[in-house]
């Protein structure tokens, strides 16, 4: 079992851009941070019991996906288009799912091109802060 | 004369086609309902009433379309189902203001169906968590008892519908996060096959262990909810194309010709014993009705616990990076450059379990520890899902029971991450797996606190297992409505 | 000291030619309007999820055939993990192990006539992030997300090259091979082909490589070149003092001409590369790689012999390969008219000079194939001088125009050229001599009939008053001595 010290709690806090010792109460900081590191270091030694596993010559399983979507076509997403997949996704009862490959269609061309600006609209009313179109953070040195 | 918000999903759809009463009218008394409830409960972080209410006049205007398999129903989605136009916050802080532009596609087919979308529910920050304590919006209690937690991730789901506060809901179980809520409070909950529902715009926690589902009184009543939202989503690439059976279409089966598999390693555990009377009857009623039950073995779920928390905290980690205050959600208002942008706005949105979880699975991922940590849990996965698979040879379905425990007082495990992770071992191995699962009530202990079971079915057996249920729901005796 | 040798590899980024990004639908157009051209899944919105545009896979295939490289039937896409404000969902999707193709190579011909093979490590595709503008004076980075989610192909070499000649003779190959595929548009002022490069010293004949450092995101053959002989001068004079040459990123200042150490955005990188669960592995048939070799266009050695074999000089043939859509247009015109030589030399004259002014791929021109075939036999056949042709080109290109229309609708303009109307008054001074001898006489009047047979013989075309001069010059020349006789 790795040693997980204060250090290398810290570091991971990091890289995860975590603070660890934000909230706690002044004067026990120190203290509670040790509570904090030795329950991570805890949580991680009873990981540790997979080790008792044999795996040797298995496959790690990553996704249990079954027969999941294949690559799309090249083009942009019109709204009737996606009522086509929904329709040819749900399928009648009972038929099996040849009725609509809800990956057939995705229509070229989108006459409504003005709809663009708006649709993005939502994303950028919900930034917390933006400077005329763009996201704004600290400048990057 | 039953009211209105007490009738079974079924119940009420049948009702508003045959025009017993208008859509407006059960949408009435869902409200009142919901109006009476939650100051005891607080299953609900948001509720719909005036756009609910429009709806629903126009849709009696219209008429009532036979065809929709959810007509004029209220149904109610977890707060990770993104409803465009409405808050989304995944009962987190870091997404307080959050009001999405699109919606979840589960939500788009829900409404296509003609369901009315009544409330989003309380649920654990990240759907991490199996009490919905660790919400940072509200605490949702118990409806059979008030001090008692509903269970989690989708506590707030779970305890609404117990409470008659609506028909159906649907929430998402990465690791239980359906059947154990239903468990708890005494309701049915479904989690379907991985790549059964699409994903797409629900907050997403452990990618590959994610499924949406369905909770309701009856099981009858989670086929229809399976059947509205079942099928392969273009925009989700997880989805599967596997066809789709007709899960409103149920019959129940003849116990003679069933054969239950009953892995020695979920039953022979220490169980409170409240609850091992319960499950034990309920295995007796099983027998006595002709099921046959086949004592087996799954060497490796007891490694579940620690397969799971390392594979979904480490897809949690990175499905988190994302909120840092830039493009939406919480930002600090102290920082002084781009790093402590980042550290300020995550660290004070993200709650206390959310935090262990990410940086558990930040540690897993980690240069050194990713061989020993991630790939090995990975590894075991595929041993689990293998302990399944043989469970089924010669068996219609696995069962099992679901916590060793009943709803338990709140503040009992929050300080204790690891004991309450270990709560779950029952419930996360059918996550790894892949598989489906039905939790549905076995009877109420002595407590007075409902205990369940589960039933694990092949993949994409969906129907089989509703079909199952069917039977144990009849077998079993009846929960007493939540007296709230 | 001893010598100290460059040892260079590269990794280039090229933009896939496909309509939209790599994981959602939304356009990969350049220079819209600040985060128009986003969506929920490439601004990293909650809930949302990728979905992988085929296209971009069978043109990442394809390069990976016309290298030779080894494409994988299955691969997997990675999530590599870092926090940056270009990057939205705190992760860029990726392809580690495996990724689409592997090993393949690329050989330059040098300078001094030999050749050399650039081995190739890997090709794998990924997605672009944002882009950040920095504001000095208000203290902020503006992010801009149009940008993120365009398909790449990073193309990575093994450490093979030795000089920057050689590196920049790499990149210009590379990028013509693979805009000649249809992989990229290549434009690389629109940032569509990038290159990082990692260059350390060592010394000659050693096997043991030095500290390497990386230049990052050149995106111009010349700053490349210049990137790369500062950097081994630099890291020569670090050598020769003692040193020793840190591993660090670099920036190169193109206005000073240097390279700058970059202030790391992280530490240490620890990317904790996993496989990505929302995306499927990538898989390719066995079909589509067959369609995919079919559609690929012959080696540069093949295409040249090709054209040396209908009849153009080795050097002729290199030229046209050089310019992308030309080869194409040569053997469309060949087709119809096999005057290679004539051709060629209406192309490298006329139509591509034409085209490189308008910015214009060959295959984009209105002035098809046909026409400058129908242009040759013209040009063959005399009824149109090589003047002529210059002067009338400029309008049949930007029309379009077929140039045997033109002659037929006798749309042709004047030919007033000297030159080309005297072979006309010479033949027919000889044809009329009796009538030529008669105007040397004083029969002023017979030179408009003289004048009129020019006007026949070029199909109406002569300048008159041109004609005349000639053939009062012409007569006065070749007859003086005769017309004393017979007065």
């Amino acid at each position: 079992m790795p040693a997980i010290d204060e250090k290398t709690a810290l570091a991971i806090a990091k890289l995860a851009r975590l603070d660890l010792r934000e909230g706690l109460a002044p004067g026990t900081e120190e203290a509670e941070l040790k509570k904090l590191v030795e329950e991570f270091g805890k949580i991680v030694g009873y990981m540790d019991i997979l080790g008792e596993v044999d795996t040797e010559g298995v496959e790690p399983l990553y996704s249990p996906m079954v027969e999941p979507r294949p690559p799309r076509e090249d083009a942009p997403f019109t709204a009737a288009a996606k009522d086509a997949d929904a329709r040819g996704a749900k399928g009648a009862p009972g038929k099996p799912e040849s009725s609509g490959d809800p990956d057939a269609s995705f229509d070229p061309d989108d006459p409504d091109s003005s709809a663009k600006e708006d649709r993005a609209r939502w994303i950028l009313d919900d930034a917390p802060m933006t400077f005329g179109r763009y996201f704004t953070v600290p400048k990057v040195v | 004369m039953t009211k209105l918000h007490e009738l079974s999903l079924e119940e009420a759809r049948a009702g508003l086609l045959k025009k017993d009463f208008k859509v407006l009218e059960l949408a009435e008394s869902v409200l009142s309902r919901i109006e009476e409830v939650e100051p005891k409960i607080r299953a609900c972080l948001e509720v719909f009433g005036e756009e609910t209410r429009k709806a629903a006049a126009a849709m009696d205007e219209a008429g009532p379309d036979p065809s929709k398999k959810l007509w004029g129903v209220p149904v109610s989605v977890k707060d990770v189902f993104l409803v465009k136009g409405a808050p989304t916050t995944a009962g987190s802080r870091i997404l307080e203001n959050y009001v999405p532009g699109y919606e979840a596609t589960v939500v788009e087919k829900l409404r296509e169906e003609g369901a009315l979308i009544v409330a989003k529910t309380n649920l654990d920050e990240f759907a991490m968590g199996s009490s919905t304590e660790f919400s940072a919006y509200a605490t949702t209690k118990n409806p059979r008892n008030l001090e008692r937690v509903p269970g989690g991730s989708s506590g707030g789901a779970a305890a609404g519908v117990t409470a008659g506060e609506f028909p159906g809901a649907f929430g998402t179980d990465t690791g239980g996060s359906i059947r154990q809520p239903a468990a708890l409070c005494g309701c049915v909950g479904l989690k379907p096959t991985y790549g059964r529902v699409s994903r797409y715009g629900i907050i997403a926690y452990g990618s590959s262990l994610d499924q949406a589902g369905p909770l309701a009184r009856k099981v009858k009543d989670t086929g229809i909810l399976l059947a509205s939202v079942a099928g392969p989503d273009p925009r989700d690439s997880t989805s599967s194309s596997v066809k789709t059976d007709d899960y409103a279409d149920l019959a129940e089966p003849d116990p003679g010709k069933l054969t239950f598999a009953i892995p020695k390693e979920f039953w022979e555990g220490t169980f409170d014993p409240n609850v091992k009377k319960v499950l034990d009857r309920a295995l007796d009623l099983l027998k006595e009705n002709g099921v046959a039950l086949k004592p087996v073995s799954m060497p490796r779920i007891g490694y579940s616990v620690a397969t799971y928390y390392v594979l979904a905290a480490s897809e949690a980690s990175t499905n988190l990076a994302r909120y840092d205050g830039v493009r939406y959600g919480h930002r600090a208002k102290k920082y002084d450059d781009l790093l402590s942008l980042y550290v300020n706005s995550r660290t004070e949105g993200f709650g206390k379990e959310v935090k262990r979880r990410i940086l558990l699975g930040t540690f897993a991922l980690s240069s050194g520890y990713y061989d020993a940590y991630f790939k090995k849990a990975a590894k075991v996965r595929r041993l689990i899902r293998e302990d399944f698979e043989k469970a089924l040879e010669g068996a219609d379905l696995i069962l099992a029971p679901v916590s060793s425990i009943p709803a338990w007082p709140f503040g009992a495990f929050t300080d204790d991450p690891l004991t309450q992770y270990q709560l779950d071992v029952m419930t996360l191995p059918l996550n790894l797996a892949g598989g489906p699962g039905l939790s549905l009530p076995a009877g109420l202990g002595d407590d007075g606190l409902p205990v369940g079971v589960q039933l694990f079915g092949k993949p994409f057996g969906e129907k089989k297992l509703l079909e199952a249920g069917l039977l144990l729901e009849k077998i079993f005796p009846a929960l007493p409505a939540a007296v709230v | 000291m001893e010598t100290m040798e460059p040892v260079i590899g590269l990794e280039i980024h090229a933009q896939l030619n496909t309509r939209t990004k790599l994981f959602c639908a939304c356009p990969t157009e350049f220079g819209a309007v600040p985060n128009t051209n986003v969506c929920e899944v490439c601004t990293g919105q909650p809930g949302a999820l990728p979905r992988m545009n085929g296209k971009a896979l069978e043109l990442a295939a394809k390069a990976g055939l016309a290298l030779g490289s080894a494409v994988n039937r299955e691969s997997l896409f990675s999530r590599k993990n870092y926090f940056y404000p270009d990057l939205p969902n705190g992760f860029q999707t990726s392809q580690l192990d495996p990724p689409i193709c592997q090993g393949g190579s690329l050989t330059l011909e040098l300078g001094d006539g030999t050749e050399k093979t650039v081995r190739l490590n890997r090709i794998h595709m990924e997605d672009d992030a944002g882009k950040c503008l920095h504001d000095e004076k208000r203290g902020l980075s503006l992010v801009d997300l149009n940008r993120a989610g365009t398909p790449l192909i990073e193309i990575v070499t093994e450490p093979d090259l030795s000089s920057a000649s050689e590196a920049v003779n790499f990149l210009k190959k590379l990028h013509a091979l693979l805009v000649r595929l249809g992989v990229t548009k290549g434009r690389m002022e629109e940032g569509e082909f990038r290159c990082d490069v990692n260059i350390s010293l060592k010394p000659k004949g050693s096997p043991v490589l030095g500290t390497r450092a990386e230049i990052k995101n050149l995106n111009s053959f010349k700053f490349v070149g210049q990137a790369i002989e500062y950097e081994i001068e630099r890291q020569t004079g670090v050598y020769g003092r003692g040193g020793s040459v840190s591993q660090e990123t670099l920036h190169f200042d193109s206005e000073k001409g240097e390279t700058r150490s970059l202030r790391s955005k992280e530490e240490a990188h620890d990317y904790r590369y996993f496989p990505q669960p929302d995306l499927p592995p990538v898989e390719i048939s066995g079909e589509l790689l067959a369609r995919l070799r079919e559609t690929l266009p012959p080696t540069p050695e093949e295409a040249k012999k090709r054209l040396v074999a209908l009849g153009l000089k080795p050097r002729q043939a290199e030229l046209l390969l050089e310019r992308p859509g030309a080869p194409e247009y040569f053997h469309e015109a060949h087709k119809i008219d096999d005057d290679a030589p004539r051709i060629y030399s209406l192309m490298e004259e006329l139509f591509l000079p034409a085209c490189q002014k308008e910015g214009l791929d060959p295959s984009d021109s209105l002035f098809a194939p046909p026409k400058l075939a129908a242009l040759a036999k013209l040009l063959r056949d005399g009824t149109v001088g090589r003047r002529k042709a210059q002067e009338l080109f400029p309008d049949f290109f930007a029309k379009g125009s077929d140039p045997s229309e033109a002659v037929r609708s006798g749309n042709l303009s004047q030919i007033t050229d000297p030159s080309e109307l005297l072979p006309m008054v010479e033949k027919v001074a000889g044809a009329f001599e009796k009538e030529a001898k008669k105007f040397l006489s004083g029969e002023e009047k017979i030179l408009s009939f003289l004048v009129g047979q020019v006007m026949k013989e070029s199909r109406g075309r002569a300048c008159p008053k041109t004609s005349a001069e000639l053939m009062k010059n012409h007569v006065k020349e070749r007859f003086a001595g005769a017309a004393k006789e017979t007065v």
